[in-house]
């Protein structure tokens, strides 16, 4: 029997796709091209991030049943249907390395700068491949424990952070110009990406799939509201100049947060429970490479491409995190550019694919 | 199982009384404890017979009263003036007319005439008759009905299970008066022959979850079973967990709430812990007088249990890797504390954590193992004397005395011994990873374990249930205890009944107009 997943899965699942790196490195990116404007980026980003969202989930959903084909055409769907998911898993390598970054650099920079990145990536890695042997459902349950963990993370911080808020650093509004903070827009929609393709790979293994829009919708809607807080506070509490001095800016607002005299220092308590979110990222996007490779490979199976998924993925992990410089280099470049050709890219073949399908049918009938 | 005595079993009672006692000579042989009692039937022409039993296993006045009927009432209504018996129809009217016992029952098959005297029935056999008589005759020496020691209540029932299968069935028979109230009977173990009851309530448990149960009952083969153990590990969803995915209890009230909730609870015979299924993991951090006590006390003492389980679950662990890489996320003076009592001690956090745990672990077990006076005396010496002297050589450090024994405190406040075992356990590697890899190896071991337990389940039911996959209407009946009344579905992800208290059933003071009437 094919597992299944809630829709209430499914919006957990969006939420942890796009919150870890959305809420730090993301806004520390922005933060240096925008500067204070960066909350109104997120919101340009989530705006688009829902428009796209509605538009690749009626493409997929609608999909038509394949009709049967023979010859070169028959070659030709074949080789299409190839290409749709070597580019999902080009696509997952790449934000397997983003997820990799987050956890390597909240993890060791803060805490344990002694250790060698390997062992983070090693370990982080060995808990996808455990979790996903037991099928995409757990992932999905770990999602829902990670959404209420990253509101517990959410509250922690406001506890600590909202004496410091001061609501002039935001001021004045559109600094950068509109044009300029809706174009810084795009790395938050590359993070985007995460959440709107794995939809695509599990949108057939939801539940009640007549509702998965409206799950969609409702996920990207929640996600926003409990990420926007963070760009707001980031420049209310720390200010923008702040924020783009760090890589991982978030780390830096749980560190200043305190709540009364004796807890003046519990980002470890906010790590920890931002790391079960970073977990269902991992999970989630080694699940989503190794089904792609399992459909690269026409396989019955994805558990047989777990263990070379995750050799591929986290090797790709340890050659971006080989150096700071180097890491932050293509997250900001590189990254955006594969993420987001492939954001708009892979919906368009599943449309191509859509029609060929539609026009087969039509002719057969 | 010796192949002659194979064969033997699968023959019928023979109407020759000789070649009767011969095949059971030959399958019994000669036990000290099995009675042969050779009996002749007045008023007949020298009718034989034979009553087989098992010597304390059996009510002997019970079999004396059978004998007596057989031997001085039998000829009134089976044999003629002239002492002719009519065996064409003698077993059912014997069993009609002459056996005052309340269960009585006739076989052919030698194999079920045989378990019968096993399992401390009586056996009657007559010269001349194809069929054996069993009369259920078992009484025998057993533990009265006491408090479980282990699930100890201030407020609830005193009663517990005993090792006796009819005793229980009785006890939950006495709660449970519904007429849907099923307890079906199943034997495990080729040797043992135990006896198993399967009681649910009929259209309140899932068919499927009985069928399951059933199956899974069926399909075990094993020489014997001596305690239900055996069976929850034969029957469980996680072979390798070491969480149990199937409660066991010795208390009937808690047995009759599964039941009323929809569950199947197992009874064994020769053993008081019945199991409960399926459970959730939330289930092992409840108590049964939560629900007798005031919703708020109940519910106060519930959180308390949670914490403790958090504490005991990591505590150590935590502290470990504070001391070790993060000692900076402890306040100023509380590290000055600790550092200060670590001063003279030669030992790593880690390592000195292990052996406090170790030795708590050593001093629990060998409390438990020695007799009960000796056992208090150990756990003295080992908990005062020896901790006393260690901190005193600067062995060890009195803040690691401190989280070792809140731990070891915090894990008895955990009202189920096995799941409190199975975080104990966990405990360690915790422990370990935490200590050599600080908060990522805290972090590691933590979303293995609740990866572990999300992706469990027990009877086809998720293990972490209502948390994950999330079940809002069941927070009802989690961290708190809210009120009965107020409690008006059952858990639904075990029964699709869900109606448990009726509608308006919150108290309130008479209105006004009522009481002047009154």
């Amino acid at each position: 029997m094919k597992e299944k997943i809630t829709n209430g899965m499914l919006i957990a699942l969006i939420i942890n796709m796009i919150y870890p790196k959305s809420i730090g490195v993301s806004q520390g990116v922005m933060a240096r091209e925008i500067g204070s404007d960066i909350w109104l980026a997120t919101i340009f980003s989530c705006v688009q991030a829902l428009i796209i969202m509605a538009i690749v989930v009626t493409i997929v959903k609608n999909l038509p049943k394949e009709p049967v084909f023979t010859g070169k055409l028959k070659l030709f769907i074949n080789g299409l249907k190839r290409l749709i998911y070597i580019l999902l898993f080009i696509f997952f390598i790449v934000a397997f390395g983003d997820i990799m970054l987050i956890f390597v650099y909240h993890l060791r920079d803060y805490f344990l700068p002694e250790a060698p990145v390997w062992v983070f990536v090693l370990l982080g890695t060995l808990i996808g491949m455990y979790a996903i042997f037991h099928g995409i459902e757990v992932s999905g349950r770990l999602a829902l424990l990670g959404v209420i963990f990253v509101v517990l993370f959410n509250i922690l911080l406001l506890l600590g952070s909202l004496k410091q808020f001061d609501i002039r650093e935001l001021q004045p509004i559109f600094n950068s110009g509109v044009g300029k903070t809706y174009w810084a827009s795009r790395h938050m929609l590359t993070d985007w990406a995460a959440p709107i393709m794995v939809t695509i790979i599990l949108i057939s293994d939801v539940n009640k799939i007549e509702f998965v829009r409206k799950s969609t919708i409702i996920g990207v809607l929640f996600a926003t509201g409990i990420m926007v807080i963070w760009p707001i506070l980031e420049v209310g509490v720390l200010s923008a100049e702040i924020t783009a001095q760090f890589i991982v800016s978030c780390m830096q607002m749980a560190r200043n947060a305190e709540i009364g005299l004796f807890i003046h220092r519990y980002e470890m308590i906010m790590v920890a429970f931002f790391s079960f979110s970073i977990f269902t990222q991992i999970i989630t996007t080694l699940y989503c490479a190794s089904y792609s490779a399992k459909k690269i490979f026409n396989l019955d199976d994805y558990r047989k491409m777990i263990i070379p998924s995750a050799i591929i993925l986290s090797g790709y992990s340890l050659w971006l995190l080989k150096d700071h410089h180097h890491a932050m280099h293509i997250t900001e470049n590189q990254r955006v550019t594969v993420g987001l050709s492939l954001l708009f890219i892979v919906p368009l073949l599943f449309f191509i694919l859509g029609f060929i399908y539609k026009w087969k049918s039509s002719k057969t009938a | 199982m010796d192949k002659e005595i194979k064969d033997l079993l699968k023959q019928q009672f023979n109407q020759n009384l000789t070649t009767n006692i011969e095949t059971i000579e030959k399958v019994l042989d000669k036990s000290s404890d099995l009675v042969k009692r050779d009996f002749v039937i007045h008023g007949t022409s020298n009718l034989r017979a034979v009553c087989y039993f098992t010597d304390g296993l059996v009510d002997k006045l019970q079999v004396e009263h059978v004998l007596e009927s057989l031997q001085y009432e039998f000829h009134k209504y089976l044999a003629t003036s002239d002492g002719y018996v009519d065996f064409e129809n003698s077993a059912d009217s014997l069993n009609e007319n002459l056996l005052y016992n309340s269960s009585v029952s006739t076989t052919k098959d030698l194999q079920k005439g045989i378990d019968a005297v096993l399992i401390g029935d009586a056996l009657v056999i007559v010269d001349g008759l194809s069929e054996a008589i069993i009369i259920a005759a078992r009484g025998y020496a057993m533990r009265s009905i006491a408090e479980p020691t282990n699930e100890q209540v201030v407020r609830g029932p005193r009663d517990g299970f005993v090792e006796n299968l009819r005793t229980n069935t009785a006890t939950l028979r006495r709660r449970i008066r519904d007429p849907l109230f099923r307890i079906d009977s199943v034997q495990i173990g080729k040797k043992t022959k135990t006896d198993v009851g399967i009681a649910y309530i009929k259209g309140l448990a899932s068919d499927d979850l009985v069928e399951e149960v059933k199956a899974r009952l069926s399909n075990i083969e094993i020489d014997g079973i001596l305690e239900s153990g055996y069976i929850e590990e034969l029957i469980s969803d996680g072979p390798w967990t070491p969480f149990p995915t199937i409660q066991s209890t010795e208390r009937p009230d808690k047995a009759a709430s599964s039941i009323l909730e929809g569950r199947v609870v197992l009874l064994i015979d020769n053993t008081p812990f019945t199991l409960l299924m399926p459970v959730s993991f939330w289930q092992f951090l409840q108590a049964s007088d939560d629900y007798y006590y005031n919703f708020y006390i109940g519910s106060f003492f519930r959180l308390i249990r949670y914490i403790a389980f958090v504490v005991s679950l990591t505590f150590p662990s935590i502290f470990v890797m504070l001391a070790s890489f993060h000692q900076e996320m402890i306040p100023t003076p509380l590290a000055l504390t600790i550092a200060s009592g670590r001063e003279v001690n030669p030992f790593p956090v880690l390592l000195e954590a292990l052996l406090m745990e170790i030795s708590f672990e050593l001093m629990r077990e060998a409390g438990l193992r020695m007799p009960k006076p000796i056992g208090s005396a150990v756990s003295i010496v080992g908990s005062l004397i020896i901790g006393q002297a260690a901190v005193q050589a600067g062995l060890i450090s009195p803040f690691m005395v401190i989280v070792v024994a809140l731990t070891g405190i915090a894990s008895f406040a955990i009202p189920n011994y096995s799941s409190s075992f199975a975080i104990r356990l966990m405990r360690f590697p915790i422990l370990i990873a935490s200590g050599t890899l600080g908060l990522l190896g805290f972090t590691f071991t933590i979303g293995l374990l609740l990866i572990h337990l999300i992706s469990l389940r027990s009877f086809g039911k998720p293990y972490f249930e209502p948390f994950a996959p999330y079940e809002p209407n069941e927070f009802k009946d989690m961290f708190i205890r809210s009120p009965w009344w107020s409690m008006k579905k059952q858990p639904s992800h075990v029964t699709q009944n869900t109606n448990r208290v009726g509608s308006n059933q919150m108290p309130s003071p008479p209105k006004k107009g009522e009481e002047d009437e009154s």
